[in-house]
């Protein structure tokens, strides 16, 4: 076979171990809630999240690919080793990150990677400014829609539930926060799963293996959502700790609220072509329920690292993946 | 019996709630995403959501 063939294969490979360890790496977010309340066990709870990371590869479109592969940095400077380093810089970082159980994002460490490459190879014109300030406005835009969705609907439930006995609203929430982890896990899916899309898709059409119109082939949407599951099923549970919890004590109702909120802004995100983290979001929401009852109820502490984490998030893998691509350009 | 089934009017009820209050939530980001993503989302979100958390620090306060 051909070696750069090769190359290129073995490239994809490291973007679906990539994915299978963003669904490790973020298995947390899914499961951490229903875990906490303990509407079902850990074993059960990565199965079923799994299962819809998989699902989600039917029929949610692939917007956020699309945007991944054309819209972060010039198309015209990718090739094999830029695809490369910017998936090590997010690897590396991911690694550090989970080490040390902070929820940070993944999407946002490739997004860095991307960055960080492409600068390290043709400067910061390879850059597509407005892709990058979109994805930039919703760093905040997600946690904070996912925190405001979450503390309405935890407040009309609070409001709502008042006069209801404790037994028939852990009954009722028990059966919901079933559905609203099945939609978040759906979420999940589809737009991380389409971030490695969008890259296995970019570097093949960058390399002359795709014809003349960029698209993402069914075989690279089913394999990336196949690793995502899979990575979700083998868990990460130092983040399930952190964000089940460590932020705040959640029961079943206010895992409902944030699961459902956070569910409905990475579905509302992934429709409309943005990459977010699915963990910004799912925390903005944990923090929404958790401020309606005391915001002592909160611990900020925890809070704040996550914020500080975040923000490092894309100067750091950029970091990585630019020392990266410049080792890789000797070979 | 009757439990149960209140039970289960409950949850739909909730589903219905739920949704009816996430969907015009995101209708709205969705125009305020027309008008453009940074001028005018990003501000809005924000500004409504540290509304939010002002009203819920008075009314939590001391809690």
């Amino acid at each position: 076979m051909d070696s750069g063939l090769l190359f290129i294969g073995f490239i994809v490979a490291v973007a679906l171990l990539f994915d299978f360890f963003n669904g490790f790496h973020d298995a947390a977010n899914s499961v951490a809630t229903v875990v906490s309340t303990r509407v079902l066990s850990p074993g059960q709870a990565v199965v079923w999240a799994a299962f819809f990371n998989f699902v989600a590869a039917f029929g949610l479109g692939v917007h956020v690919a699309n945007t991944i592969g054309k819209g972060v940095i010039e198309t015209a400077i990718i090739d094999e080793r830029l695809i490369l380093s910017a998936l090590i810089g997010a690897i590396v970082w991911d690694v550090i990150t989970w080490r040390y159980g902070l929820p940070t994002s993944s999407s946002h460490a490739l997004i860095g990677g991307l960055v960080g490459a492409a600068i390290a190879k043709a400067g910061t014109d390879a850059v597509i400014g407005a892709g990058l300030r979109n994805i930039s406005a919703f760093i905040v835009i997600s946690p904070m829609v996912g925190f405001i969705a979450a503390t309405l609907l935890a407040l009309a439930i609070l409001h709502i539930y008042s006069r209801q006995a404790p037994s028939t609203v852990q009954g009722v929430f028990r059966r919901l926060q079933l559905l609203s982890a099945a939609v978040y896990s759906l979420g999940h899916g589809t737009n991380d799963a389409q971030k490695t899309m969008g890259v296995i898709a970019i570097l093949l059409f960058s390399t002359g293996h795709m014809g003349g119109e960029f698209h993402v082939p069914i075989w690279v949407i089913l394999s990336a959502h196949a690793s995502i599951a899979l990575g979700t099923l083998f868990g990460g549970w130092r983040i399930v700790r952190t964000m089940g919890l460590g932020i705040t004590k959640l029961e079943p109702q206010d895992g409902f609220a944030a699961e459902a909120a956070s569910a409905a802004a990475i579905l509302f995100a992934t429709q409309v072509g943005i990459p977010v983290s699915t963990t910004h979001t799912i925390a903005g929401g944990i923090i929404g329920v958790g401020s309606i009852k005391r915001l002592s109820a909160v611990r900020w502490g925890v809070a704040i690292n996550m914020v500080i984490v975040w923000i490092l998030t894309i100067p750091a893998s950029g970091l990585v993946a630019g020392l990266a691509y410049l080792v890789a350009r000797e070979f | 019996m009757r439990k149960v089934l209140r039970e289960a009017i409950l949850t739909v009820m909730t589903a219905a709630l739920a949704a009816a209050i996430l969907l015009p939530t995101f209708l709205i980001l969705k125009l305020l995403i027309e008008v453009g993503v940074y001028e005018a989302a990003l501000p809005a979100v924000v500004g409504f959501g540290m509304l939010l958390a002002y009203l819920l620090r008075r009314e939590t306060a001391g809690g």
